[in-house]
């Protein structure tokens, strides 16, 4: 019994060893949908070319379930997988992921902070401020303080039912400057400013947003006359010549990478996929697919994107100065503890 | 007066000054879609009576009834009380006592909350109606069971029960729709002979619904035979029984021989005497035939047939005769002719004799 | 023959061995019959509640610990949402009733064929899905919902009115799903009452009224206390229509160990939740069983 088991691992390990000799398969899980599709076209699929590999592609919902479960039962099959800077923050920190060799990967061209010790930025979007362009039609609100300012810009407000991303807009309101507001948060003094900050807003707040697609028809509809949000979605309803408008200003900036699963079988053959798939050219490749932003900067200079989307992607070199790059790091330390003052915070 | 013999002079003084009303229903009828449930009927109850109506199940009874209690509206038609017509009024301003079924006690209230109820409707202090109910649970022999609750009387007690309700507050008229069917023989008997002391004593106008016919002779003072929504017969418990006025009746009430007059003319021997031209069947009751002419000269009439069958039944014997022509009856000997029935032989021929003035002809 | 010995004879006649054999086995095949489905029961219903109350008791670290509990205990935010679960569903259950009564009994009160029409309109939402129907009152309520249209166009009010995005929106959502749910034990109790009682009480001059509140709503009663029940345990775990109607001013619990489990994959965490749900439902399903005895016991009949 033993014996044939035995037997049967060695035949194994002979034709994996065969199959990687001539052609290795790297999995790579998704999130599916526009990136999946949009990354088959322009990021692994001439990649995968290009090195002589193959690619199986497999989806999930959460990132960080695949992980567990494969980490946590010695099982690795993915190689690559796509997950959310914050995420892969806190799966590197609980030893989830393979540190990034950024010798086989060439991040120079990178938004600062996009390029993470456990993972590499694909596309960045933002949090920001939209607005009813009727509610607002003499004037624009403008920043963060603006969407705090109740009397200068009465309405009701929507943010989001979770603390990401509205805790720095919170300290930005409250004149925290931008470098300064991980800075302000490292101190349990500036936890509580920033969710005392929001509490304060809490009578104008009808609705606590849970997902995208909920802000977005929330402007739609003019339920609210002033939310956070995506802008992405913003923009789609922007351009479906509903009463919205966002801006960059002040935006929380933040973005989904490649991280390569700890114990993966073909470490090395994932960083340099990983390096071809964050070229300028693919990442330009891939704004055709979705409305996220290039974070290799170089991406802009390829003539790939037209100068009207530059304009109203989020990583382009005019709108990312106007942003906060999101701390995914200080998110993977302090998650728990801010979420729970944020819920403590919305059910009084 | 009547409750109770321990009754308070304030009450007798009440009681004193109510008396008895008549129900009179003229020309009711009602249809349930093609069904004719009741077929304009007309019918008195006079002050004080009890009558019993009987037929069969969908002959109109149940219905007639529910009609005077108020809760079937009829087609049209009238029923008069106390001198002005009630068609009209809802049944809780009626006033008359219903005794349902089955039974119809809350059972989320004890005895006495029961009999209280209609009391309590009504207003009567709390105190004086415990008391009034006590008086009448005494009347229907359940005195000291005002604290049981339903679930644990026997359906001989539900019933006893259900009726102190109906009576208690006093009703001028009393709705009975078959109360006893749910009881065995023998407590049905002794209610039946109960119900009608009752009534004695009360003197309440009663309306009461049955499809026993040994009943409804039992307790009536007058039975309303009833038959596809009409009344066939409306008269006595004696006159119902010997002098039924169809075949219909004939044969609804008691163990009836019925031959067609062309037939018995053949077969019968002896003389008929004058026949109504109107007549068509002659009818003998099981128990009317003898198997001797034993005394009587009113003159007798004989029939022949081949003895089928003897069925030994307690008080008496059930002879099984075949006619000639194939026509089965029936004849009941009594026990104090046991020597004659010992003498007969399954397969004989036998002769049953039948006085003249115990024919009836329909 | 006739030299059988007297003892076997005796065994022979002396059956009754056999005969308790028979019994015993007939009950065995009977309870193996059951078998399967027990085993359903166990793999669908124990398991899982063993399972729940394993993984509660384990710490983010993959080590036993008390830690799942300790956070519900420390967090202000949890007692808050146990409380709102708790009133949310109360409020449903009330508003079943205040609705749910009196359409019973307008629906009793119908000729057959008739009645069949209208509990076919009250059970017909429950063929429509949850989130659609969640979506159908938003439209009606939110503020450029039909409902403000209306009542601005008719001049009833200047501002939109707050319909939307709390407590009342998501009764109101709940009460419309768990309706039906409520109204037939509720007309099935109802139905049961014997229409002579209700004649009995008018025959006694009892008013409509009376007959109600002291004949038909006592016999109603046990049906509307198992309708309530039903309305009250499962409001206790409604997520779409509170996350929806609510807009996030509504958190009852299975909104927040949906989040556990979606956004930080924490298992422990949603298992002391639900295992403290569970408590919470089975004891208040005790105490209400111990009433429903009682109110029953009451009118045996």
């Amino acid at each position: 019994m033993r014996g044939s088991i035995l037997a049967a691992g060695i035949l194994a390990a002979a034709f994996a060893g065969t199959a990687s000799a001539e052609e290795t398969t790297l999995t790579l899980n998704t999130p599916g949908g526009a990136v999946q599709e949009g990354g088959r076209a322009v990021l692994w699929g001439p990649a995968a070319k290009k090195l002589g590999v193959q690619i199986k592609e497999e989806t999930a919902d959460n990132a960080l379930d695949v992980l567990r479960l494969e980490v946590g039962s010695n099982s690795v099959k993915t190689d690559i997988i796509i997950m959310s800077g914050y995420q892969a923050a806190i799966a590197g920190s609980q030893g989830m992921l393979e540190p990034i060799d950024y010798k086989a990967v060439d991040a120079s061209g990178f938004l600062p902070g996009t390029a993470a010790p456990y993972c590499v930025g694909i596309y960045g979007y933002a949090a920001v401020m939209a607005w009813n362009t009727k509610t607002y039609a003499k004037e624009a609100p403008s920043s963060w303080a603006d969407f705090w300012n109740v009397e200068k810009f009465p309405g009701k407000r929507s943010m989001r039912a979770d603390a990401e991303a509205q805790v720095e807009m919170a300290l930005l309101a409250d004149g925290v400057a931008p470098q300064d507001v991980y800075k302000v948060l490292g101190t349990e003094d500036g936890i509580k400013r920033a969710i005392a900050k929001i509490a304060s807003l809490k009578p104008s707040i009808s609705v606590w947003w849970s997902s995208g697609a909920q802000h977005g028809q929330l402007m739609k509809d003019g339920e609210v006359d002033m939310t956070t949000g995506w802008n992405g979605r913003f923009q789609t309803a922007k351009e479906a010549g509903g009463p919205v408008n966002y801006t960059y200003n002040q935006g929380i900036l933040t973005y989904d990478c490649f991280a390569v699963t700890k114990g993966s079988a073909h470490k090395a053959e994932a960083m340099k996929m990983i390096n071809e798939m964050s070229s300028a050219q693919s990442q330009a490749g891939l704004t055709k697919y979705v409305s996220y932003g290039p974070l290799n900067q170089g991406a802009y200079k390829t003539g790939i994107i037209s100068k009207e989307a530059e304009a109203v992607l989020p990583t382009s070199p005019s709108n990312s100065g106007a942003m906060l790059v999101q701390d995914i790091d200080w998110w993977a330390k302090n998650n728990d503890h801010v979420q729970q003052l944020f819920e403590d915070m919305m059910t009084e | 007066m009547l409750l109770s013999p321990a009754s308070t002079p304030s009450q007798t003084g009440h009681m004193n000054s109510r008396s008895a009303e008549s129900v009179r229903i003229e020309a009711v009828s009602k249809m349930y879609g093609e069904f004719r449930a009741l077929d304009d009927v007309s019918l008195t109850v006079e002050a004080g009576e009890f009558v019993a109506m009987l037929g069969p199940s969908g002959s109109g009874k149940s219905t007639l009834l529910m009609a005077v209690a108020g809760f079937i509206r009829p087609d049209r038609g009238r029923i008069f009380f106390g001198g002005s017509d009630i068609v009209r009024l809802p049944a809780n301003q009626r006033g008359f006592g219903v005794v349902f079924q089955s039974y119809a006690l809350f059972p989320h209230m004890d005895v006495m909350a029961n009999v209280t109820f209609p009391l309590n409707v009504r207003g009567v202090p709390q105190d004086e109606a415990r008391r009034r109910a006590a008086a009448a649970l005494d009347v229907v022999k359940l005195g000291g069971f005002g604290g049981r609750r339903i679930g644990e009387l026997s359906g001989g007690q539900r019933q006893r029960v259900a009726l102190a309700r109906a009576i208690v507050f006093e009703p001028k008229v009393l709705l009975m729709d078959e109360p006893l069917s749910a009881l065995d023989k023998t407590l049905r008997e002794e209610m039946q002979m109960e119900i009608r002391e009752l009534h004695n004593k009360l003197q309440i106008t009663t309306l009461y619904v049955t499809h026993d016919q040994r009943e409804a002779l039992t307790i009536a003072d007058r039975v309303a035979v009833m038959n596809k929504g009409r009344i066939v017969q409306l008269d006595s418990p004696e006159a119902i029984y010997r002098r039924p006025t169809d075949e219909f009746v004939a044969r609804f009430i008691g163990e009836a021989t019925i031959l067609p007059l062309a037939k018995a003319r053949g077969m019968v021997a002896g003389d008929l005497g004058a026949v109504e031209p109107s007549a068509r069947a002659l009818m003998v009751r099981s128990e009317d035939f003898c198997l001797s002419r034993a005394g009587g000269d009113g003159g007798w009439l004989t029939v022949s047939g081949l003895l089928r069958g003897i069925v030994f039944q307690g008080d008496s014997w059930l002879l099984q005769v075949d006619l000639a022509d194939g026509q089965a009856i029936t004849a009941r000997a009594q026990k104090h002719f046991s020597a004659e029935v010992g003498a007969l032989e399954v397969g004989q021929t036998v002769e049953l004799h039948v006085r003249r003035d115990r024919v009836h002809l329909l | 023959m006739t030299a059988l010995n007297p003892a076997a004879s005796l065994r022979e006649a002396d059956n009754s061995a056999h005969l308790a054999w028979d019994a015993r086995l007939e009950r065995l095949v009977s309870f193996a019959f059951t078998l399967p489905c027990l085993m359903v029961v166990a793999l669908c219903v124990l398991v899982p509640c063993a399972w729940l109350f394993f993984l509660s008791a384990y710490g983010a670290d993959g080590r036993m610990s008390l830690e799942n509990y300790q956070r519900i205990v420390d967090g202000a935010s949890y007692a808050r949402i146990f409380v709102t679960t708790f009133q949310v569903a109360l409020a449903t259950v009330v508003a079943c009733v205040v609705i749910g009564v009196p359409f019973a009994t307008f629906i009793n009160s119908l000729p057959p064929r008739r009645s069949v029409l209208f509990l076919a309109a009250v059970l017909l939402p429950f063929w429509t899905s949850l989130l659609v129907r969640a979506y159908a009152w938003l439209v009606l309520l939110q503020r450029t919902g039909i409902v403000n249209s209306v009542l601005m166009g008719l001049g009833v009010t200047n501002a939109p009115l707050e319909l939307a995005f709390n407590h009342f929106a998501t009764v109101l959502g709940m009460t419309h799903i768990m309706l039906p749910i409520f109204i037939l034990p509720v007309l099935g109790a109802m139905r049961n009452i014997d229409r002579a009682l209700i004649r009995a009480a008018a025959s006694m001059g009892a008013t409509r009224g009376y007959t109600f509140r002291k004949v038909f709503l006592p016999l109603a009663a046990p049906g509307i206390a198992a309708g309530a029940i039903l309305v009250f345990v499962m409001s206790l775990g409604f997520y779409v229509t509170p996350a929806i109607l609510g807009g996030g001013n509504v958190t009852v619990i299975s909104m927040r160990i949906a989040r556990s489990l979606s956004n930080y994959s924490n298992w422990g965490a949603a298992s002391a939740l639900g295992v403290l749900l569970l408590v919470f439902t089975a004891l208040l399903f005790a105490l209400s069983y111990g009433v429903q005895r009682i109110l029953l016991s009451r009118q045996r009949s």
